[in-house]
């Protein structure tokens, strides 16, 4: 059958576009449509460090490019999870790992078995069960390693590495495949008669013919051209900081495994590292703080010899409604914008190009298949942000203006209903497209502080003591390690 | 099944089951046909395969084949397995569009093991190696639901279950929270409890009558309102899959077992009387009836809600779709699977309640979208039924997923719905719901190569299926009848 579609331009200014370029490559090899990839120079510093999903679970293996290679050229560090500083008032930390703890007994949950042993003999470390904490605190981890017990190997963890280093390897593999790369800015973009995207005008003014358009870009050049709803779903109410601040330094010390997140009176910082490179962002309330103290602050935060200044920028957290519209698909930075924990923009692309892989058209315009990568889109969006928030609705820090005004916030309804229904008995229901598993809300509620009221009385049906040898089994052999 | 599945979790120290149950009220199954996720519900139970099934007479079961439903002369099967392999990540019905545009004009069912195994009357336990094409398919049974409710009777009596044997004829509430207090049975005897199942069939003697809750009626989308069953003599040979054929003003169904075959009508009594109905279902059996057949009423729905105070209904007293999909058993399998997940305690919390109410309206919903698509996706115009179903505006979900298919050859589904991708296909592609486009990765592979490879697995497919003892045979050794009193 012919297909409308002979050319896929996709177009951005980093690490996004060059992961969704080759991703289209690898899935269309020997269809004969050509793939151009439109590389500009980004108005903004681009983010020094990326974060993505690696292991049997994440993008590259999916694509099958094997990561071992990729881990070398990036200085890539692998990462367990996130480490929480200054949330709660007692003032201790809190470690949220990837992956699962413990597993099923007799169609009960892992958890519920904690929570029986919490109501006791007291105070659980719900982490004691995860193989993630456990890599994360002893600063070890070998992906290659033998497995004692293969139903608790982890299968979920991050990888970090320095952004030009993995577009280049991008570049290598994408031009192996076939894919050509332009180098340009774009200027304009033209439309036909039916509103579709034609082409982009560039700087040297030539200009790019396509049939579909991959948005990869920070500033939605492509998709602001044909969508009807240019207006983004804003979710200040729930989350007020509107300035970041980012900086990067040499990487000092041997680098954490683990992102490190830390409350401050005016917002939150984070730092994470490479090999080579440590960086770190202060996202803030420009009411309370000016750009000058906030960059002060981060300094602070992150102090070290600074290869770039530090940088300050408006910041506006939300999602776009409709990504993809006519022949144009908006991913990662251009489909929204997150608080930036636990997700970053690179990992939404990834995942949002995979989807969208499995669903290209035939003819340029195909609105079954848009709408329903827009429904899904929008689930794991949102659900991704109830997932940031759960963290700010949880805490009970109340040093702060932000952190006063966290303590009074509404919160979306789905959220606050998964959170009613865990503190009740500990239950999580799961739904479709969702970016992050039952296993990591679970580990967040727990790590976090929210134990259910009550736990599955089933737990109660299995003799007690070989519930205790069972979680003395784990326990041991996730400590096995250290 | 709810007595014997909860008596396996919960201990009796802690928490004791009391069945509650009447010889005199007959049970509506009248042979039973089910699908694939029952072995689940048997494993968590710990069921023995064998011995259930030379209990209940059961038979194994690939498929469902569907006769005249798109058009009269028209039969496909919706087999329980996946059609040929995924090609570079891509579902192999793309493949087959584009090869039958070619000029290809293998069916479908000649790529999938259980429908080439089906229809040569064939079959053996699926291979645990996934190296095997032996492996790419799954069963279910036919059994004799009365039989099959005296083995899971048994079962639970023997975990140590309270049988009681009545009629309950009052409920009694406690007065401020409208919860049940007890029940009281024909002879004067009350009994207490803190959680009260109501498996008491349509009359949702806890659920409905005592409780109040109403009853959600699907009758615009289901028009079928009744059944006249019957059994009848087995043929030589045993089919290893359900029939469904579609009539006049519904579908007959025909579910082999060992010892005798169950038949019946499912029917619009707006559009046939049931004398009408009676003489076309004996008319349609291939041989001798045993009985009279009996006409059971219903209305498809389900209930508002399934859980109310301490109370949930499971079975029939929660709702009922027809069983064309033979999802009945499912149904309350799903029912008693999440409540086993959400067992509430004596607090009965309603965010847990409302979240099962919540998860249970879902799986009722997609299995009704799945059968009305049935009756939607036709074009048979030969009776007043078939014209009305056939225009009949159908839930919004589902038009979405025809919408879909239509436009772009994938299924739209969800991951936690029962029936998935493959499921859809066999039923979309059978009612002649044929997309416009396949998917566009199907042009990485040059058509001949894959026309090559297609060869092969219907080829492979073939040999296997080959390989295969015939049904009787299996059953022979495997579970042959052991009819024997099960004793209570």
């Amino acid at each position: 059958m012919q297909s409308d579609v002979r050319k896929i331009v996709i177009a951005g200014t980093g690490a996004a576009a060059g992961a969704a370029a080759v991703a289209t490559a690898v899935s269309l090899q020997g269809s004969g449509i050509s793939i151009t990839l439109l590389l500009s120079p980004n108005s903004q510093k681009p983010r020094p460090v990326e974060v993505f999903r690696s292991g049997p679970l994440g993008f590259h293996t999916k694509l099958g490019i094997e990561e071992s290679g990729l881990c070398r050229q990036t200085n890539a560090v692998y990462g367990m999870g996130a480490r929480y500083r200054g949330l709660s008032e007692s003032g201790d930390d809190v470690f949220v790992p990837l992956g699962t703890h413990g597993k099923t007994l007799r169609l009960v949950d892992f958890h519920h078995y904690v929570a029986k042993l919490r109501a006791e003999d007291g105070a659980q470390h719900f982490n004691g069960w995860s193989a993630a904490a456990t890599a994360a605190r002893a600063g070890r981890f070998d992906p290659a390693q033998a497995d004692l017990e293969p139903a608790l190997r982890l299968l979920e963890y991050d990888l970090y590495v320095d952004s030009d280093r993995y577009l280049d390897a991008m570049l290598v593999q994408a031009s192996a495949l076939g894919v050509r790369v332009v180098r340009q800015t774009p200027l304009n973009a033209e439309l036909n008669a039916e509103g579709m995207l034609e082409s982009v005008t560039l700087d040297d003014g030539s200009s790019l013919h396509g049939d579909f358009f991959i948005d990869c870009s920070e500033d939605r050049f492509l998709i602001r051209h044909v969508t009807s709803d240019d207006e983004l779903c804003d979710w200040s109410s729930w989350f007020s900081c509107d300035r970041l601040a980012s900086r990067s330094v040499k990487s000092q010390q041997t680098p954490r495994l683990f992102t490190s997140i830390e409350a401050h009176d005016s917002g939150l910082l984070s730092q994470l590292s490479t090999r080579a490179l440590a960086t770190g962002c202060f996202v803030y309330d420009g009411a309370s703080i000016n750009d000058e103290q906030a960059v002060e602050q981060l300094a602070k935060y992150l102090p070290g010899a600074v290869p770039d200044d530090a940088q300050t920028a408006p910041f506006r957290a939300g999602r776009y409604s409709r990504h993809w519209e006519m022949n144009c698909v908006a991913i990662g930075s251009a489909a929204a914008v997150l608080v930036p924990i636990e997700v970053s923009p690179l990992q939404l692309a990834q995942s949002a190009v995979l989807r969208l892989l499995a669903m290209l058209p035939r003819g340029k315009d195909s609105p079954m298949l848009a709408a329903e990568f827009n429904r899904m889109t929008n689930v794991e969006i949102d659900s991704a942000r109830d997932y940031q928030l759960l963290r700010l609705a949880v805490t009970n820090r109340q040093s702060g203006q932000f952190w006063q005004q966290t303590q009074r916030t509404q919160w979306p309804d789905s959220l606050q209903r998964r959170i009613d229904l865990f503190r009740s008995h500990g239950r999580f229901t799961a739904r479709d497209h969702e970016f992050f598993s039952k296993s990591n809300w679970i580990s967040s509620f727990l790590n976090f502080g929210v134990w259910p009221a009550s736990y599955d009385p089933l737990a109660d049906m299995i003799d007690e003591q070989r519930i205790r040898d069972e979680l003395i089994r784990f326990r041991y052999w996730t400590l096995a390690d250290d | 099944m709810t007595a014997a599945a909860l008596s396996t979790v919960l201990r009796k120290e802690i928490c004791e089951i009391e069945l509650v149950e009447s010889d005199a009220i007959g049970i509506v199954g009248v042979g039973e046909a089910t699908i694939p996720a029952i072995h689940d519900f048997n494993r968590k139970i710990g069921l023995d395969e064998q011995d259930f099934m030379r209990r209940t007479n059961a038979t194994f079961k690939l498929g469902i084949e569907f006769v005249d439903w798109a058009k009269k002369g028209d039969a496909y099967m919706h087999p329980f397995g996946h059609y040929g392999f995924n090609i570079n990540g891509v579902s192999f019905h793309h493949y087959w569009l584009d090869q039958n545009r070619r000029g290809n004009t293998a069916q479908l069912g000649e790529y999938c093991i259980p429908f080439v195994a089906g229809k040569a009357g064939r079959f053996a336990l699926p291979l645990s190696d996934p190296n095997s094409v032996l492996s790419t398919y799954s069963y279910a049974f036919h059994f004799d639901a009365s039989l099959y409710a005296q083995y899971l009777r048994h079962v639970a009596e023997q975990r140590g279950v309270t049988r009681t044997e009545g009629r309950i004829v009052d409920v009694a509430l406690d007065g401020e929270g409208g919860f049940i207090n007890s029940v009281r049975l024909e002879n004067g005897q009350s009994i207490a409890g803190d959680l009260f199942i109501d498996c008491s069939g349509f009359r949702a003697l806890l659920i409905g009558k005592a409780l109040g809750v109403d009853y959600e009626s699907w009758q615009h989308w289901l028009p079928c309102d009744r059944a006249v069953a019957v059994q009848s003599r087995n043929s030589d040979t045993l089919d290893p899959y359900t029939r469904a054929t579609a009539l006049k003003a519904g579908w007959q169904w025909r579910i082999p077992l060992q010892h005798r075959t169950g038949n019946g009508h499912v029917y619009s009594s707006q559009y046939m009387d049931d004398d009408e109905a009676r003489t076309l279902l004996l008319e349609n059996i291939e041989h001798e009836a045993l009985a009279e057949p009996r006409v059971i009423r219903f209305t498809a729905g389900k209930r508002q809600r399934m859980w109310k105070k301490n109370c949930i209904a499971i079975g029939l007293s929660g709702g009922f779709l027809e069983p064309l999909e033979s999802t009945s058993i499912y149904l309350i399998q799903a029912a008693i699977m999440k409540l086993i997940e959400r067992f509430p305690d004596r607090e009965f919390n309603a965010v847990d309640r409302d979240d099962y109410n919540a998860q249970i309206g879902n799986a009722f919903e997609q299995v009704r979208d799945f059968i009305i698509l049935h009756y939607k996706a036709t074009s048979r115009d030969d009776s007043e039924f078939w014209r009305y179903c056939r225009d009949m505006a159908v839930p919004d979900e589902l038009d979405y997923k025809m919408r879909a298919f239509r436009e772009s050859g994938r299924v739209v589904f969800s991951k936690r719905e029962l029936f998935i991708e493959p499921n859809w296909i066999s039923v979309l592609l059978g009612q002649h719901v044929i997309p416009k486009t396949t998917d566009l990765r199907v042009d990485c592979t040059p058509a001949d190569k894959i026309k090559t490879q297609m060869a092969r697995m219907q080829e492979v497919i073939r040999r296997a299926a080959a390989s295969m003892p015939t049904h009787e045979e299996t059953i022979a050794r495997y579970c042959p009848a052991d009819s024997t009193k099960i004793e209570s």
